[in-house]
């Protein structure tokens, strides 16, 4: 016990550097744990986001990136598809339903998919779990917009609110759709997916306010009122992906090959789960690479207080030969200075842990919003104490080489200090 | 009058242009040797599974069998591949039984449609319009499909794969696995060090 308060107040008179020493510490701990909470935080909003869907639809290209721009909103299409593909591929006789996406407007920046009614009831996250209105209904009238709770609840918008859609998904839009507001017809519960980030009107809507465009412009002199648009064709002639439902999934790989094989425009089927776990085969090694990176600088840290104790060690020569003189054995010495190691370790990592949850805290609405990554804000799991207590183990044992210096030095020195 | 003329004859031209490019689509799958594709779907009691690999890894050689040696090879391996549970072998608590085996070997050209033997009446999806620049004649890439159809009593039991295929065709090297069931969607790589797939936590 003595021990132990001789170690805490000893390092109180070197406190700066002991601080400095806990600070590297903790640093190395908050750079482990958040690291190590994007990673599952990333694979977890992954993975959870999309159940039920057998295909995805798109033009032909890269699988990952299909997945990434049709359902997580991340990256833009290579290509359109045409509404005569999609409806060909949806009238197949395997096909139990489909859902239309079109990307490409937004709204403050938060994306615009137009869709179909279908959406709400096909669309499932998280283990077949459907969406669900927390008020209003879906879509009905033209210009009626649906929205995700974190679109309502960051714009403050309620039921009947009237909503301008802006060209382009830039958080700054220059062109607007004004002379065509929309009005919320309903919000969404909150999913914890992409879907609480978009604003969803239908496909005909999307038409209707492109109307008087051309050239991904408005067109001088030729407007169409929002009136007027409701009587045209508002058929639309591309989207940008869809979601298929078979009928059987034994149907699938067929189904895929033969989306795949279309002679008459190029597109590309995938399976969400499969090219998920493609996703993860990649990232693997970038995660490998991350976690090394965090595991090295906590080695760091670790060889950085070995190095501040051992050079204080000269200057506590007097220290110990005083504490010898009053009876400590060289085993207290020894002692003396594991504890001092120790007790640095302990303090970086608790310092490390409350520097975690407040960044946490203080950047999850940033990342949720720019990244449309969710981090929860929970306890440890399993796997992270037993890398804290591997993480303090290591700090003792590193402490073991100044400490056993001290114990031969002091059983050397004895009582004959020189200064 | 004449500039008319040139019109509608400048319209015919650009049109056949437009219609011989629109008759004309080049396109190739893949083909790697040493990689084969096996797609795996589970629906009720019924598992059936999708085999794509190039000739070289199962006879190593990709031209049509001509001497006598090489014919004995290509009725071995076809031997080989028709017993499924063989190749890819199931948990026996699953109980799955082989009910039907489609072969056959794409030569880059028409199929060659070797032998069939089937107990159900049931198409499984064979592709009938795969033409892949036949006439072209410059890319002869040999592969070999099969699809089979198994019955297995308890699906679920289905934990793991272990793919004998790799000892049976030595010179395959991998295989890319989908599997989809009612519930799970999943995509693995299967190589001849490591040549298991664990199902256990997915299923």
């Amino acid at each position: 016990m003595i021990v132990a308060r001789l170690a805490t107040q000893s390092l109180g008179n070197r406190s700066l550097s002991a601080a400095l020493t806990v600070l590297a510490i903790a640093l190395s701990v908050t750079l482990f744990l958040g690291v190590d909470k994007v990673r599952t935080g990333a694979r977890q909003s992954f993975a959870n986001t999309i159940s039920g869907t057998d295909l995805i639809v798109g033009a032909r290209t890269g699988e990952i990136q299909l997945l990434l721009y049709s359902i997580f909103r991340i990256g833009n299409a290579t290509n359109n598809i045409t509404w005569k593909s999609y409806s060909d591929i949806a009238a197949s006789p395997d096909v139990a339903w489909s859902v239309p996406l079109s990307l490409g407007d937004s709204h403050r920046g938060f994306r615009v998919l137009g869709t179909t009614p279908a959406f709400f009831e096909h669309y499932k996250y998280r283990r077949h779990k459907p969406l669900e209105f927390s008020q209003g209904a879906p879509f009905q009238g033209l210009y009626d917009v649906v929205l995700g709770s974190s679109v309502a609840e960051e714009l403050g918008y309620a039921l009947g609110d009237k909503v301008i859609i802006a060209h382009g998904t830039g958080r700054i839009s220059f062109i607007e759709h004004g002379d065509k507001p929309f009005r919320v017809s309903g919000i969404l519960k909150k999913t914890g997916t992409p879907v609480d980030r978009t604003l969803h009107v239908s496909l005909a809507a999307i038409e209707a306010i492109h109307a008087d465009w051309t050239n991904g412009m408005p067109a001088p002199g030729q407007t169409i009122s929002a009136d007027q648009a409701r009587n045209l064709d508002l058929t639309p002639k591309a989207i940008t992906a869809a979601l298929i439902g078979l009928k059987s999934k034994l149907a699938t790989f067929t189904m895929q090959r033969r989306i795949n094989e279309y002679r008459q425009e190029p597109l590309s089927a995938i399976i969400p789960g499969a090219t998920l776990q493609q996703l993860w085969g990649l990232i693997g090694t970038a995660e490998t690479a991350l976690s090394v990176v965090s595991a090295m600088v906590i080695a760091t840290a670790l060889l950085g207080m070995v190095t501040s104790i051992l050079t204080t060690l000269n200057e506590r020569r007097r220290e110990m030969a005083i504490l010898r003189s009053v009876g400590a054995t060289p085993v207290t010495i020894l002692g003396l200075l594991t504890i001092e190691a120790a007790l640095l370790t302990l303090l970086g990592i608790a310092l490390g842990l409350l520097l975690f949850y407040i960044g946490l805290a203080a950047f999850q609405p940033v990342i949720d919003r720019s990244y449309g990554l969710q981090l929860s804000v929970d306890t440890l799991d399993w796997d992270q104490w037993v890398t804290l207590g591997a993480i303090f183990v290591a700090g003792v044992l590193a402490g073991l080489i100044p400490a056993l210096r001290a114990y031969r030095l002091s059983v050397a020195d004895g009582m004959t200090v020189k200064t | 009058m004449t500039k008319n003329t040139i019109a509608i004859g400048v319209a015919i031209s650009l049109m056949t242009f437009i219609h011989a490019a629109e008759a004309e689509q080049r396109q190739l799958g893949a083909h790697e040797h040493g990689h084969g594709k096996l797609n795996i779907a589970i629906e009720g009691k019924r598992v059936q599974m999708e085999l794509e690999v190039p000739g070289a890894d199962i006879v190593g050689f990709e031209h049509m069998a001509t001497t006598p040696e090489e014919k004995a090879q290509v009725a071995q391996a076809e031997e080989q591949l028709k017993d499924a549970l063989k190749q890819f072998v199931l948990p026996a608590a699953a109980s799955c039984t082989l009910v039907k085996v489609d072969l056959g070997i794409d030569t880059g050209g028409d199929e060659e449609h070797v032998h069939e033997h089937e107990h159900e009446h049931e198409n499984i999806g064979r592709k009938g319009d795969h033409k892949e620049d036949a006439h072209e004649g410059e890319v002869r890439h040999t592969e070999f499909h099969a699809t089979y159809a198994l019955d297995c009593a308890s699906p679920e039991q289905i934990k793991m794969i272990h793919f004998a295929y790799f000892k049976s065709f030595p010179n395959a090297r991998s295989l890319s696995v989908n599997i989809v069931s009612e519930t799970q969607q999943g995509s693995y790589e299967v190589t001849a060090n490591k040549p298991d797939i664990d199902l256990s936590g997915s299923m």
